[in-house]
């Protein structure tokens, strides 16, 4: 039977007797569903989330299919036939929503007792709905079934969609309780999705077809607005897709924009009625597509190729740890060569031997000295490493900063004559001890002993003048010298790692740019701060370590 | 384990197919419904329901409440009921299940047409 007083739709579907909101509602929402549907699935079809994302999405496309059918078809027999698989797929998506967030929150298929739960809850719908219990007969003036629907039938399915909302809920939120934080994110994302959707969508579908049946709207109109939850669930996941690669999917958000723009765009042929409305969002269709193509392949290109020089950085890394590995053991290994020479050559010079041979005392001086040299740089580049890596430990206890350097100053002072240099300590009356609590040894070694040797060789004549003082709750220790100085561009690089002045090896050849880096690093771990001071080449420089009281 | 999770969703399947087929049996092949439509009615007779063709409501509809066995209306009159006399009626022969509802003054109110002569008359025919 035919309603005799509405029209019969063109292409099966459209019809000029429906509410304009009514294409404009369906459509987008159901491409928009199926296109997320298919793009999860096609990325990975083996994945059980993403096979229940298109199962839950084709189920929502043909609802939504039905629902044009049913607002724009007139023939009775066809139409009670599609209202029953209309109610079908309704409580599909709901029992199917429950299985999504076991899968989801789980990351493993449910179990067969919960398998047979849920088809347990869906087996009534199937049995009973092309039964009288759900439909006996149709109306033709008004065109629809709502006064034949059977209540309790009704309230049957309905309840699925309130039971699929309380039981998501539930499972949603103890998980949340202890999932990890980045997880969290998702289960908030897809929580408000899922919950949202099936709210408005069961909420909206009922009210609308009640408020019908009972003579206070006079269509389902209201029905149309309740899909907006199956648009807000999908541009969730989307987020979730890009954000968390969520479905083990990689989309990038030019994709995800560039696709939503094109719907959205498309979607205005629905509603526009003049030509030359329907031509300019065609030609903005065009342009967008055009566009949207050529920024994705940008950004794609981009985003590989990032990815790529991630990958390089990550193996530099890698190669880096492993060839600082190794230069830390052929440092140790130097080091203990070094320092046993050096023992050698001071039982040689010591006389721990019997007298040395004429000639032989000096050679064996030099020897010495440079053995020792040589095993200071080496325990430099160790230690400057070790800061890097935050290896080094400070052992802080009370010390008199006063008596330890002085020590380093006595401890510079051979050097420094045998160059001629004539070298001097003052410290400032305080009528206090200088108590510092730090490391001792490092300070003493690492700092004072560093920033004399420094000032003796770049100081190729002249004098080098010590100094400490207690002034505004600091320890400055100064040493000023009237070597080569400093100039502004040698400045910047005078504490870094490695760091040499531009000419610096010129001067002094042994130099191994780490001394000023590992006594900043040590003066720093004090809360201190060290910093050189010079009017420029050939003026001369002081440096200066302030230490907090 | 997995002939188990097979069988379920084979259920599933039949079940589903089973749904598909008898809706499909039902109201296509058999046409198991009734319809219900606005028919004729003749307000010098009975008392009919009155709805407005305009908004003026200066043409008026005079109809009754008619429930037809889909599979007997279809007989009688085709797919399309317009003009068809046998939809207006409850046919002693011929018709498995028929009602026409008449407007009753005390239950709908103003919505229904006066008798001359009556205040307002409810008849009711039901075949069988």
């Amino acid at each position: 039977m035919i309603c005799n007083l509405f029209p019969e739709p063109t292409f099966f579907l459209y019809s000029t007797d429906v509410p304009g909101l009514l294409y404009y509602s369906h459509i987008p929402t159901a491409a928009v569903a199926l296109l997320i549907g298919l793009f999860v699935f096609l990325n990975g079809r083996k994945f059980l989330l993403n096979r229940l994302l298109l199962a839950i999405s084709l189920c929502f496309f043909l609802w939504i299919v039905s629902n044009l059918i049913l607002w724009t078809n007139i023939h009775s027999d066809f139409l009670l036939f599609i209202w029953t698989i209309y109610v079908v797929l309704f409580s599909f998506i709901s029992i199917s929503f429950i299985y999504f967030v076991y899968v989801f929150l789980e990351k493993k298929d449910i179990s067969f007792s919960l398998k047979s739960i849920l088809l347990a809850l869906l087996a009534p719908v199937l049995l009973f709905a092309p039964t009288s219990l759900n439909l006996g007969g149709f109306n033709i003036t008004s065109c629809d079934a709502f006064q034949f629907e059977g209540l309790l039938f009704k309230m049957y399915y309905i309840s699925l969609g309130v039971l699929a909302m309380v039981w998501i809920l539930i499972l949603l939120i103890r998980k949340y309780r202890t999932a990890a934080s980045d997880f969290r994110k998702q289960i908030v994302l897809m929580g408000v999705g899922i919950e949202f959707f099936l709210f408005s969508f069961f909420t909206v579908t009922f009210l609308a077809a009640y408020l019908t049946d009972i003579g206070v709207l006079p269509d389902s109109s209201l029905e149309f607005y309740g899909l907006i939850g199956m648009v807000v669930f999908m541009i969730l996941i989307a987020f979730a897709i890009v954000r968390y690669h969520a479905f083990n999917v990689k989309l990038i958000g030019a994709q995800a924009l560039i696709v939503s723009l094109v719907i959205l765009i498309g979607s205005e042929f629905f509603f526009i009625q003049s030509t030359t409305n329907q031509i300019l969002t065609a030609i903005t269709l065009i342009i967008t597509g055009v566009i949207g193509l050529n920024l994705i392949r940008s950004v794609k290109k981009e985003v590989a190729q990032r990815e790529h020089i991630e990958k390089l950085a990550g193996e530099l890394q890698e190669t880096n740890k492993r060839q600082e590995t190794l230069m830390h053991f052929i440092g140790h290994e130097v080091k203990g060569y070094l320092t046993k020479d050096a023992g050698a050559f001071a039982a040689i010079v010591d006389g721990d031997f019997g007298a040395p041979p004429d000639g032989m005392k000096p050679f064996a001086e030099r020897a010495l000295a440079q053995s020792r040299e040589g095993a200071l740089s080496v325990e430099n580049i160790l230690t400057a490493s070790n800061q890097k890596n935050g290896k080094v430990s400070y052992t802080k206890e009370p010390f008199d900063l006063k008596a330890l350097a002085e020590g380093a100053v006595e401890k510079t002072r051979p050097t420094a004559e045998a160059k001629g240099l004539a070298l001097s300590f003052s410290a400032g009356d305080t009528g206090s001890p200088y108590i510092l609590n730090g490391d001792r040894g490092k300070i003493g070694d690492n700092v004072f002993r560093n920033v004399i040797d420094n000032a003796i060789n770049y100081t190729p004549s002249g004098s080098i003048a010590i100094s400490l003082k207690k002034e505004n709750n600091k320890f400055i220790f100064a040493v000023k010298d009237t070597g080569v100085g400093i100039t502004a561009e040698d400045k910047k690089r005078l504490f870094t790692e490695g760091g040499h002045g531009e000419d610096s090896q010129k001067v002094n050849v042994h130099s191994t740019g780490y001394g000023l880096f590992i006594a900043k690093n040590i003066a720093e771990a004090h809360g201190g701060t060290i910093r050189a001071e010079s009017e420029g080449e050939g003026k001369g420089s002081t440096f200066i370590v302030e230490l907090p009281v | 384990m997995k002939f188990r999770d097979n069988m379920l969703l084979y259920a599933l399947a039949l079940l589903v197919v089973l749904c598909v087929g008898y809706s499909y049996l039902r109201f296509i092949v058999m046409r198991d419904y009734m319809v219900a439509y606005q028919g004729a009615c003749d307000p010098a007779a009975h008392s009919c329901f009155v709805s407005c063709k305009d908004d003026a409501c200066t043409d008026k509809q005079y109809y009754a409440k008619v429930q037809k066995y889909a599979v007997d209306l279809y007989a009688q009159c085709g797919k399309d009921i317009t003009d068809c006399t046998a939809a207006n009626v409850c046919l002693p022969q011929g018709d498995q299940k028929c009602s026409i509802t008449y407007c009753d003054r005390a239950v709908d109110g103003d919505v229904c047409s006066t008798l001359i002569g009556e205040s307002s008359t409810t008849t009711k025919s039901t075949n069988p």
